[in-house]
């Protein structure tokens, strides 16, 4: 079910609770097969369906292709250790695979910021302007509404990304960035706000 | 947020742009990936050589299905539910272990405190009836109680907590009468029931049998226990008359209908207590003919007793006596005589109440036949009640007359014992002293003359 899913718009788990609870269920009988049992194919079933959002979470935050593969291919790698050594800190996988990516995400900035002496929003500036630019052949709104979301600050791409382009619930959010669902939901407020602001500046509230 | 914003958001992923993966990447690091991952898990298989138990991986399994929060919570309502069995359990063992304790026993506390609170509870939530029913529950196990007692003490205990719960259900009868009728013939009915089983269960063989046991601790001791016995059926009997009573008079005044109880029940009950009665009288004249037996046979070995040392004491004379209580002894010996007049007295009178109470029983068998065949069921009951007041009576009286029989033995016992210890040799060089033996025993008599010639004359003599 999961593998079938993966080629379906992951939205639609938001617009049937009863298939998103049945994929949960899923996901938790397979990483309970790899914690007990280490099943190796259990594991290749969790890549296949994460394997997707995973690098778009990369890729959106790098926005270079190889760095994005590595790094995905790292994080799986490392949730795999951790599932093994780790597996009763686990609470979720999906949160853990999102964690993971995220903290590598920040590493690579890190190490970029120091080589070229320069700050993580202007590398990001970088990345914009020359890959996504170049890179992704999406129609041409499509384009502006990333640069759009591209302007907004980092916290208000994370959820924007993760809350409307993964369809991801709060719950899971805040899981992720590890705040309280509370707080992502005023973040989301914000967020768009800010985005429908950039995306469509006429309707900008005189102040 | 607009709509359209929101369905051009969600078709980001869907572009086929570089915002996805390759899929000959996808294809590549999986096959990638799972070759790294079966290289490790088989180092860590070669290095782990020990399975995982089974409750690891119950609780690998709980902690990936089931949410930390809920776990927590379930780990608390768990410890409060364990708390709670372990009381609860530890509760019940207790109650268990106390249902066959006695009176005096460590656990009998335990078991009073369960019937409080069983009577309790029968009073709080249940109906007057159910609150009779656990009552008389409770004497049944008091009944119980007194037939499995080991000591007369327990015994004691047992019949006075009997009487008690007897005169709890008179005082319940008493109230109910008062409420609605359907109410008080339903108690009164349970009344009359319960209380004629209890007075069957109190005077069945094996009470006879266990006061017979206890009987052989004590002889005066039993004889006062039975006169509480006998105190103790005066009262269930007339508990049961009261329910009949009730009964009659809600029959007979009409205020309930035949479908709660009929006219016919009624007289049926009256029967059954009229023989219950007439049975009651023909154990007590049983029970007077075995008094009888038992006194005569004192009263023998007595007369034979005080016979014998009048005529050995003046072979006696210028010789120095041995015993320097012999002079006591004597005295006592004729304390003994003094009271067999007494005794006498009192079986007499018990042999002719228990005749006339005889007597009174198939009078009354006739009066309360033609009372009932006239319907005349006041009347009938009265003569019920003056039939079991002539039987209480009767029933004092075989008591005091066992009482008196018993008194006689035990003195007669204590007297004995001092002589028996300053005998020299077991055939006695005195006739007295290989005598007052015999007189534990009533079969010995026959055995004396093997004594000597000396006793068999004394008998002749007597």
């Amino acid at each position: 079910m999961l593998r079938c899913l993966n080629a379906v718009n992951c939205n639609i788990l938001t617009v049937f609770p009863s298939i998103y609870m049945n994929i949960r269920i899923e996901e938790k009988l397979l990483v309970y097969k790899v914690v007990a049992k280490k099943d190796t194919e259990a594991f290749a079933q969790l890549y296949d369906f994460y394997v997707g959002p995973i690098y778009r979470f990369v890729f959106f935050k790098l926005s270079n292709r190889e760095d994005a593969e590595d790094i995905t291919s790292e994080v799986f790698l490392k949730v795999w250790d951790y599932l093994i050594e780790k597996p009763k800190e686990v609470t979720s996988f999906k949160q853990l695979l999102y964690r993971i990516a995220r903290n590598r995400v920040v590493d690579v900035y890190r190490a970029r910021a120091k080589k070229n002496e320069c700050s993580i929003e202007t590398a990001e500036k970088i990345a914009i302007g020359n890959d996504l630019r170049k890179d992704i052949e999406i129609k041409e709104e499509q384009q502006d509404l990333l640069k759009a979301i591209k302007k907004l600050k980092h916290e208000y791409q994370e959820v924007i990304h993760l809350r409307y382009i993964e369809g991801l619930p709060t719950k899971d959010i805040a899981g992720i960035l590890e705040m309280s669902a509370t707080n992502v939901r005023v973040i989301l407020f914000r967020a768009t706000k800010k985005l429908k602001e950039f995306t469509e500046p006429d309707l900008k509230p005189k102040t | 947020m607009s709509r359209k914003l929101i369905k051009q958001l969600r078709g980001i992923k869907n572009e086929n742009g570089r915002l996805n993966p390759d899929r000959s990447w996808v294809a590549q690091n999986r096959a990638k990936l799972l070759q790294d991952i079966n290289c490790s898990v088989r180092i860590n298989t070669a290095e782990e050589e020990s399975k995982p138990s089974v409750f690891d991986s119950i609780g690998e399994g709980l902690h990936i299905f089931v949410s930390g929060r809920a776990l927590a919570m379930a780990r608390s309502s768990l410890t409060i539910f364990l708390v709670g069995a372990v009381t609860v359990s530890s509760w019940i063992a207790s109650v268990s272990a106390s249902n066959d304790s006695l009176p005096g026993d460590k656990m009998y506390g335990v078991k009073m405190a369960v019937e409080k609170t069983e009577l309790l509870v029968a009073s709080v939530i249940g109906s007057d009836e159910d609150e009779v029913t656990t009552i008389l529950k409770h004497a049944s196990t008091r009944v119980d109680e007194y037939q499995r007692s080991e000591s007369t003490e327990q015994a004691s205990e047992a019949i006075k907590s009997l009487k008690e719960k007897i005169a709890s259900t008179q005082e319940s009868l008493n109230e109910v009468s008062e409420k609605s009728p359907e109410e008080a013939v339903a108690v009164a009915k349970v009344v009359e029931k319960r209380t004629e089983e209890i007075l069957d269960s109190l005077s069945d063989k094996m009470s006879a049998e266990k006061s017979s046991v206890i009987v052989s601790e004590s002889e005066v001791d039993n004889v006062q226990l039975k006169k509480e016995v006998v105190e103790a059926e005066d009262l269930i009997q007339k508990t049961g008359i009261s329910a009949v009573e009730v009964l009659i008079e809600k029959v007979e005044n009409e205020e309930v209908g035949s479908e709660v109880i009929s006219k016919e029940e009624v007289k049926n009950t009256i029967n059954r207590k009229l023989d219950k009665l007439a049975e009651g009288v023909s154990r007590l004249d049983a029970e007077v003919v075995e008094t009888s037996g038992i006194a005569s046979t004192t009263i023998a070995i007595i007369k034979t007793a005080s016979t014998t040392k009048y005529l050995v004491e003046p072979m006696k004379d210028g010789e120095e006596n041995p015993d320097p209580n012999a002079d006591t002894s004597a005295s006592s010996t004729s304390l003994i005589s003094a009271q067999i007049g007494q005794t006498e007295q009192k079986v007499v009178e018990a042999e002719q109440k228990v005749v006339e109470a005889n007597r009174i029983v198939e009078e009354t068998k006739v009066e309360i036949k033609n009372l009932i065949d006239q319907n005349n069921l006041t009347g009938a009951l009265d003569k019920i009640k003056e039939l079991d007041g002539v039987k209480s009576e009767t029933s004092v009286m075989v008591v005091e007359a066992n009482k008196v029989v018993a008194e006689v033995q035990k003195a007669l016992t204590t007297e004995v014992k001092p002589t028996t210890t300053i005998l020299p040799t077991p055939i006695a060089s005195t006739t007295t002293n290989v005598v007052l033996p015999v007189l534990n025993t009533s079969t010995t008599v026959q055995t004396t003359p093997v004594i000597g010639n000396t006793t068999s004359s004394t008998i002749k003599t007597n």
